[in-house]
């Protein structure tokens, strides 16, 4: 092959070393607005008045908008997020009113106008305590999702696990967490929006999907596709968090509504405490092992804290359930998933998605079953390897499988002995 | 005292959205001079889309990717692409590339047809030159088709998309679904140091070998596990938004002094990469996907190595110094 294999150099790395690339957060145009949003104060609250006359009549304000001014106020993969908060919010820092005005203090001294009214309310923030009956309500539909429409857990079951445990020499159990994480890209979110000579509404977007943005936001907008352009494709950092859309929205409805363009840069802070995130995960593992060193059965319960909204949530937790029980073949297997809403942040896609969270799990499980049986972590990984053509924990074949390989590449680097049966193992059978 | 432990993982990663469904098309236009215009929006954030999506369209062509440009910039030129997610873009838009270099070659040998005397299937393509299989010397290169066909008028636009075949309902009961063709597999060694009397973890050495199939361009894929690398050791390491959670989401990191991210004194003192390029039967040229698998084993190999070293478990992210330090004195109390 000519092209495939080759260490040829970045198309674009010239211009991004030399700061010759156009970031979002670098477009700037004449008359540009800038925007600034009211963010609720509290965990979760009740807007019991908003008055908004004073605030729109500050200097240099060209338009103030709150949910009535959204055509369609749900967004999102799954479309249950508010571009600006109802009557109830759900997380500290969600979006409830937006300012276009000539400079920054302009709108934040127009924010500062708006009369709001809030009624504090009881926020849950634990996921293990949002799962329980009694427990405050996140949304109105509960807080546990219900899979397939029916039922709290979402399962995967292989084999019999309670025959399994029968056959194992040993019983090991294990607890882990994982926390909220930050995507920390170095560019912040932005969005620059403007309505052409066309009458189409632009909007340059830090989106990581131009037309995954493009899709969502045409029913915010009620704008056809040739009404609607997204312009982006080259953004400093994603690692998943621009999967969401945290600007696009808010600046694109003021652009319409002014005819001006609009900016809306979040600031780092902003960035850090409302946009999407990581969310926490709970994994509890029960594992039965023989003394050769063969899993026999694995259970695994698995609680994702989806944060306020279901943004990327549910999709996390999809792959996490097929992943979870990790490259192991294993026959006797169990996966218990939820699914619960808190008063935080939404859940974000962000980069090893689901999948390593339960990795850091299963992983740090996986070697404490090999020192209850007495054998090193890498022959634990080694005698339960995935062969090609194995079933995955879904049922489906394995095709090219590696683990046996990559095990035998990595102890050749770090200088591990291994024994001439692990040397000549191979994926395929 | 600093104390030396090593840890492993092994993980594997599934290639595009869950469940399939998610499509991408390319488009391909010869422009007058015989270079070649490539649209497809995916987004370039530091993964090197741009590079890889031109070396594999070059590779299906047989011409050199210094030849191309793309056009991911907007969503008026650029051809579809679902997303850039999921550890997708090499793959899916690599077969959809594939795809629209089998329409171009087409197109190039209708349009050639006429100009060469010969019937379309008479015509062979290769490097960038079609001509008869009969007699090599009735030849057009690109750059001859490129200006005959658009100064004549004739549109030579190859087009291509890739569908991963959507994976059939999810048994409820049973959770049996195909969510993915194709997996990518990696193993890490870990060596750490580890002060058991400020409970500050080090990486000393950190060894990768990863399946990704076949690498289209090892300088990116390299750059990928490094990358990949930090940000596991970080997610293994430093980064907790919210440590105090779940009593309570107080107080909240808001910037980065408050939010630990590695900088250059946190990379491992030495590390390596190795491929093992198993040819993926459904990926282009053989290739997986590589972006979100390289972030995924650090965080695990790190505890585990800390276990070696001090004998204590971390059961829940990040291995903060105050988390290894408290176990590491109840550990003591319990001997």
């Amino acid at each position: 092959m000519n092209s495939v294999g080759k260490r040829i150099p970045r198309y674009d790395g010239i211009g991004h070393v030399t700061g010759r690339t156009q970031y979002v957060s670098d477009v700037a145009m004449p008359d540009m607005l800038t925007c600034k949003t009211l963010r609720c104060p509290y965990h979760k609250a009740r807007i019991k008045s908003i008055d908004t006359a004073e605030a729109k009549k500050a200097p240099g304000v060209y338009a103030l908008i709150t949910k009535d001014d959204v055509p369609h106020n749900l967004f999102a993969m799954v479309p249950d997020h508010h571009v600006l908060a109802e009557e109830i919010t759900r997380y500290k820092g969600q979006n409830i009113a937006a300012v276009a005005a000539i400079t920054k203090e302009a709108a934040l001294d127009a924010l500062a106008k708006i009369k709001i009214e809030y009624e504090e309310l009881t926020p849950i923030i634990d996921p293990e305590e949002a799962i329980k009956d009694g427990a405050p309500q996140v949304r109105p539909e509960g807080n546990n999702h219900m899979f397939d429409g029916s039922s709290v857990i979402r399962k995967i079951r292989r084999g019999n696990v309670e025959e399994g445990f029968k056959e194992a020499d040993f019983i090991i159990e294990g607890r882990y967490s994982t926390p909220s994480q930050e995507h920390a890209p170095l560019e912040t979110c932005c969005s620059v929006a403007y309505v052409d000579a066309s009458g189409k509404l632009v909007i340059h977007s830090k989106a990581q999907g131009l037309y995954f943005a493009q899709g969502d936001l045409a029913n915010v907008f009620k704008l056809p596709l040739n009404k609607l352009k997204f312009v982006g494709g080259t953004i400093g950092g994603g690692f998943g968090g621009m999967n969401s859309i945290h600007t696009d929205h808010i600046a694109g409805l003021l652009a319409l509504k002014t005819g001006k363009p609009v900016r809306f840069h979040l600031t780092r802070e902003e960035e850090m405490l409302y946009s999407t995130i990581r969310t926490p995960w709970v994994f509890k593992f029960k594992d039965g092992i023989r003394k050769d060193g063969v899993i026999t059965a694995r259970r695994v319960e698995v609680l994702h804290d989806c944060g306020s909204y279901t943004e990327l949530g549910l999709y996390a937790v999809e792959k996490n359930a097929n992943m979870i029980a990790g490259a192991n073949l294993i026959k006797n297997l169990a996966v218990d998933s939820r699914m619960v809403y808190t008063n935080k942040m939404p859940s974000g896609s962000m980069r090893g998605f689901g999948v390593n969270v339960g990795q850091y799990a299963e992983q740090v499980q996986l070697d404490r079953l090999a020192r209850a049986v007495g054998i090193s972590p890498i022959e634990i990984r080694f005698i339960n390897a995935f062969h090609t053509g194995d079933p995955n924990h879904t049922g489906n074949p394995i095709a090219a499988a590696s683990t046996i390989e990559t095990l035998q590449g990595v102890a050749a680097m770090s200088g591990q002995q291994l024994s001439d049966k692990y040397l000549a193992m191979s994926s395929e059978k | 005292m600093i104390k030396k432990g090593r840890g492993m993982a092994t993980v594997y990663y599934p290639t595009g959205f869950s469940g399939g469904g998610d499509p991408d098309i390319v488009s391909l236009r010869i422009k007058t001079d015989g270079t070649i215009d490539m649209t497809n929006a995916s987004c370039e954030m530091g993964q090197g889309f741009k590079s890889v999506a031109i070396q594999m369209a070059a590779e299906a062509l047989d011409v050199p990717p210094s030849i191309f440009t793309i056009d991911n910039t907007n969503t008026d030129t650029a051809a579809f692409s679902m997303d850039t997610a999921g550890s997708r873009s090499t793959y899916i838009v690599g077969l959809a590339a594939i795809s629209a270099a089998e329409d171009l070659i087409k197109k190039i040998k209708e349009f050639a047809a006429a100009s060469l005397g010969a019937a379309p299937a008479e015509l062979k393509y290769e490097a960038g030159k079609v001509f008869k299989a009969s007699d090599p010397s009735a030849a057009m290169t690109l750059a001859q088709i490129g200006a005959a066909s658009t100064y004549s008028g004739t549109s030579i636009m190859g087009g291509g998309g890739f569908l991963p075949p959507p994976g059939p309902p999810r048994d409820p009961e049973t959770g049996a679904t195909v969510p993915t063709r194709s997996l990518a597999w990696g193993s890490t060694v870990i060596d750490v140091e580890v002060d058991d009397e400020t409970g500050v973890v080090e990486i000393v050495n950190l060894y990768d070998c990863y399946d990704i199939g076949t690498v289209i361009n090892p300088l990116m894929a390299e750059g990928q596990v490094d990358g990949g690398d930090i940000q596991g050791i970080s997610m293994g390491l430093f980064e907790d938004l919210s440590p105090y959670f779940p009593k309570t989401l107080d107080v909240y990191a808001s910037n980065f002094t408050d939010y630990i991210i590695p900088t250059f004194m946190d990379m491992p003192r030495h590390s390596e990469i190795k491929f093992v390029q198993s040819h993926d039967p459904f990926g282009p040229f053989g290739a997986k996907g590589c972006g979100e698998m390289v972030t995924n084993t650090q965080p695990p190999a790190i505890v585990n190595a800390i276990y070696d070293a001090v004998g204590v478990l971390v059961e829940s992210l990040p291995a903060t110094p105050e988390k290894v330090l408290r176990l590491i004195e109840e550990k003591k109390k319990a001997e």
